[in-house]
């Protein structure tokens, strides 16, 4: 299960992800981000301190993200103090992708 | 299809056709020869006949006296006589001609055969030798394949047999079997070997439980992604849990295989992405069995804290 909710307030955008990110809860994440509206937005931020799970996969599609933003220069964050998680982020290099 | 595919199947093709297509060929040859020869003799021999006949009748008409006074009867017996020893010669004479052209034909026949008996078979041998010489070579190369990424992963990754396979799984039960169809599966996979691995190892905690989660994570997704489906499987024996996937995808190309395990992110319709290298860098024995039937996956888990992975070239 993946729980996904918007807390902050536009410009800056703060994604909270309860729960586990793969191949079959990615879907839910796609749905809200896709309600962003990016004119609106000067940056994305994504917890993911309440997350249990996340895989290659669900890393995967953070990245999409961080590309897709990019491109209209809007700057992603990733904030997460889970250490399971943090390993297989920089296992990944999605920290060093994000500088 | 590949090359070698292509290369065996104009291999068999070949053979196909010497055996079968060319013997009927010049069976096909020998009997249209032999009707058309028949044919000839007969309408040959309708000819003699008719020019006999044609030859003859004049005499015979002047045999014959319309007024039947001076009929010469006994001359007309001999006449006919004589036409009907002519006939008879003629007519042994061709099927004399004709007997011979049949024994001809006949020992053409039986020489090609024999030929074509000690040709095809001599192909065939030499194909079957090719075909020896082939798999050997193969044999060796993917000897040192598997010796070379062995020795690369410093003894992680090994490449198995199917028999090799089949010894692995062949004295025992599964502790849990669960199917792999679609993506609701992935969490299905993680959630049963979490909650086997609770009661059944003792320091079952992150993140040693994270690294296992993640790497059965990786190759259950592989499955739902590149393949039609698959199973889940994990046994125990004296040196700790297995965890077995195995899919019916058309297998791994081997040759891309470095790519897979060595370069993250590399990403083919048969490749675990970035997955690949996360199971390596947290199990301890990763033994990978592939084929046209699909490929199956072991996994031997790191138990202690030691699972950093740090150590490893991975």
């Amino acid at each position: 299960m993946l729980n996904v909710t918007i807390a902050g307030k536009t410009p800056d955008v703060r994604i909270l992800l309860e729960g586990d990110l793969d191949m079959f809860t990615g879907e839910a994440l796609d749905k809200v981000v896709e309600r962003i509206e990016p004119a609106l937005v000067t940056s994305v931020t994504f917890s993911l301190s309440g997350l249990n799970f996340i895989d290659s996969t669900g890393i995967g599609q953070l990245i999409h993200y961080y590309r897709t933003f990019g491109q209209r220069e809007i700057p992603v964050y990733l904030d997460n103090d889970n250490q399971d998680i943090e390993e297989v982020i920089q296992l990944i290099g999605l920290r060093e992708l994000m500088g | 299809m590949g090359r070698r595919a292509r290369g065996r199947r104009n291999v068999v093709n070949r053979n196909l056709l010497s055996m079968t297509v060319l013997p009927l060929l010049i069976c096909l040859l020998v009997v249209s020869t032999s009707y058309i020869l028949v044919k000839g003799y007969i309408a040959r021999t309708e000819a003699d006949a008719q020019h006999l006949l044609t030859a003859r009748s004049e005499r015979l008409l002047d045999l014959i006296d319309p007024e039947e006074t001076r009929t010469d009867y006994a001359a007309i017996k001999l006449e006919v006589d004589t036409i009907m020893t002519q006939f008879s010669e003629k007519l042994t004479q061709r099927l004399q001609e004709l007997s011979r052209l049949w024994m001809l034909l006949s020992m053409v026949g039986i020489i090609g055969s024999v030929y074509l008996s000690f040709a095809v078979g001599h192909r065939l041998q030499r194909g079957e030798e090719r075909i020896q010489r082939v798999k050997k070579e193969k044999e060796e190369i993917y000897q040192v394949y598997q010796e070379v990424i062995s020795a690369v992963t410093q003894g992680t990754l090994r490449l198995i047999s199917p028999e090799e396979y089949r010894s692995l799984c062949s004295q025992e039960k599964p502790m849990l079997t669960v199917e792999i169809i679609g993506r609701e599966d992935i969490p299905r996979c993680r959630d049963a070997v979490d909650h086997l691995f609770q009661g059944l190892l003792p320091n079952w905690q992150n993140p040693m439980r994270y690294r296992i989660l993640i790497s059965l994570s990786e190759a259950v997704t592989n499955v739902v992604k590149h393949t039609p489906g698959g199973l889940l499987q994990v046994f125990l024996d004296a040196d700790g849990p297995r965890l077995h996937i195995v899919d019916r995808g058309p297998g791994l190309n081997l040759r891309k295989l470095p790519y897979m395990v060595f370069l993250k992110g590399f990403s083919t319709s048969q490749s675990f992405g970035y997955g690949f290298p996360i199971i390596l860098r947290y199990m301890r024995e990763v033994a990978v069995c592939t084929g046209d039937d699909g490929t199956k996956l072991v996994l031997r888990p790191q138990l202690d804290d030691d699972t950093t992975g740090q150590h490893r070239v991975i």
